[in-house]
């Protein structure tokens, strides 16, 4: 479960928190050996093999790399089409693959500043909302 | 001393396309049967054979070769993707230059369902967020190159119609109809900007090649002038690796270019040498080729 919403079941664990608050941030993982951010966060660093890896959030905002959308449902998805799909520029200068909240390519920039939203997927067994990470655009 | 040449004494293909009812074996034993006979070889006549499949199963080119009483030999099963074919071929080649053998069966057989590409790559959980849909990669990466490049919806549209031309006179081509680029524009958007017809069919097929060790003939002859494999670098986002990350660093050179680079090297040749080609890896992740190859010429 996400920790934010007890209702909630997160795809997967480990990917992201919430907050009391509502704020959320992905968990990412920094390698203390030569520093590199990588997400989700992996046993070893996908860059220099060290398994000196620790769990950091990762900023919330960011900016528009790459996007587009999705129109027909890929397999093993139960969710709603179409959805955004694209990448998300962080901080810690990493690149993010991520949902887009914005379906519609045309309506969005690249460069544009993007926030993090947890999103619901499609329901559970138990009629519970399984959830995702999703970036949509910031109105500014 | 001369370095080893490789050269194809047969090929044979099954061709590509729905074939219900017939198995990947059967495709496959129609298309080795077609490359020995060009070979004028048989039971005994390859010291190796090296099969490439994605989604043929476990053992899949040992089936083939049981089918026709054709086992006893070393069968190498190779998956690299879109790329297991052209593995295939570089095991056997690299195995003849070495002087292990002095001809090799090469055969690759697949039999794909339809619709998106489902991967055992990714995680069940990355189906469920909807993150596991190889077209949405090949958009970002059709969008990043028309950012960069100046290249146009329009210009994407030529590849297809290009393509298609050339399975207009292949009795083995799956599409044998010619289509104009409004065509294939006007096909259903799959994931911006890249319409249904963009994107590659999955479909079925086998086809095989027979490689020996280059003889002194005054028979012109197919050579291997050079069969390149790499694999992607960390880093790239929008890699053939489909990661989930990457850093900020545009700098990172694509696999493509990594083989191909050093399949000319490898040959000689260059990209303007109008004889050479290059062929890059589909949907399926970590891995592509190069494979420039040029008749009759020595290096
Ligand atoms: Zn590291």
């Amino acid at each position: 479960m996400s920790e934010g919403s007890p209702a909630d079941v997160a795809v997967r664990e480990g990917l992201f928190t919430v907050a009391a608050d509502g704020s959320c941030h992905l968990l990412g993982g920094r390698c203390a050996r030569c520093g590199e951010h990588h997400f989700p966060r992996t046993a070893t660093c996908p860059y220099c093999s060290a398994d000196e890896v620790t769990e950091v959030p990762l900023s919330e905002t960011g900016t528009l790399f790459a996007w587009t959308a999705v129109t027909a449902p890929p397999p093993g998805y139960r969710g709603a089409v179409p959805f955004g799909f694209g990448v998300v520029e962080l901080p810690e200068r990493i690149r993010v693959i991520t949902r887009i909240s914005e379906p519609e390519p045309s309506r969005l920039r690249r460069g544009q500043t993007m926030r993090l939203e947890i999103v619901p997927l499609h329901e559970d067994e138990d009629g519970r909302p399984v959830v995702t990470y999703s970036f949509g655009p910031v109105e500014t | 001393m001369t370095a080893t040449q490789v050269e194809i004494a047969g090929i044979g293909i099954h061709p590509f396309g729905r074939f219900e009812g017939r198995t990947v074996t059967e495709l496959g034993v129609a298309a080795v049967r077609a490359s020995l006979a060009e070979a004028g070889l048989g039971r005994g006549g390859f010291q190796a054979a090296f099969c490439g499949t994605a989604y043929g199963g476990v053992a899949a080119g040992h089936k083939v070769l049981d089918a026709l009483g054709m086992t006893g030999t070393p069968i190498f099963d190779v998956e690299a993707g879109c790329a297991s074919g052209a593995a295939a071929l570089i095991l056997a080649a690299d195995a003849i230059r070495a002087g292990q053998h002095d001809a090799a069966l090469v055969y690759g057989i697949e039999k794909m369902p339809k619709g998106i590409i489902r991967s055992s790559f990714f995680e069940p959980w990355r189906e469920e967020a909807g993150l596991a849909a190889t077209p949405s990669y090949f958009a970002l990466r059709a969008q990043r190159l028309m950012h960069e490049s100046g290249v146009t919806l329009d210009h994407l549209a030529r590849v297809v119609v290009k393509n298609r031309r050339n399975g207009v006179g292949n009795p083995a081509a799956m599409l044998r109809r010619e289509v104009t680029a409004a065509d294939v524009l006007a096909s259903r958007v799959v994931c911006e900007p890249l319409r249904l017809w963009m994107l590659c069919s999955p479909n079925e097929g086998a086809a095989a090649v027979v490689l020996r060790r280059s003889v002194a003939s005054s028979e012109p002859t197919v050579k291997v002038a050079a069969a390149v494999l790499r694999s992607h670098l960390p880093g790239n986002v929008l890699s053939e690796a489909t990661p989930m990350s990457g850093r900020v660093d545009d700098s990172i050179p694509a696999p493509t270019t990594l083989a191909a680079t050093s399949a000319y090297e490898t040959a000689g040749l260059g990209p303007s040498d109008s004889c050479s080609r290059t062929r890059s890896s589909g949907s399926v992740p970590g891995v592509t080729q190069a494979r420039p190859s040029r008749t009759g010429r020595r290096r």
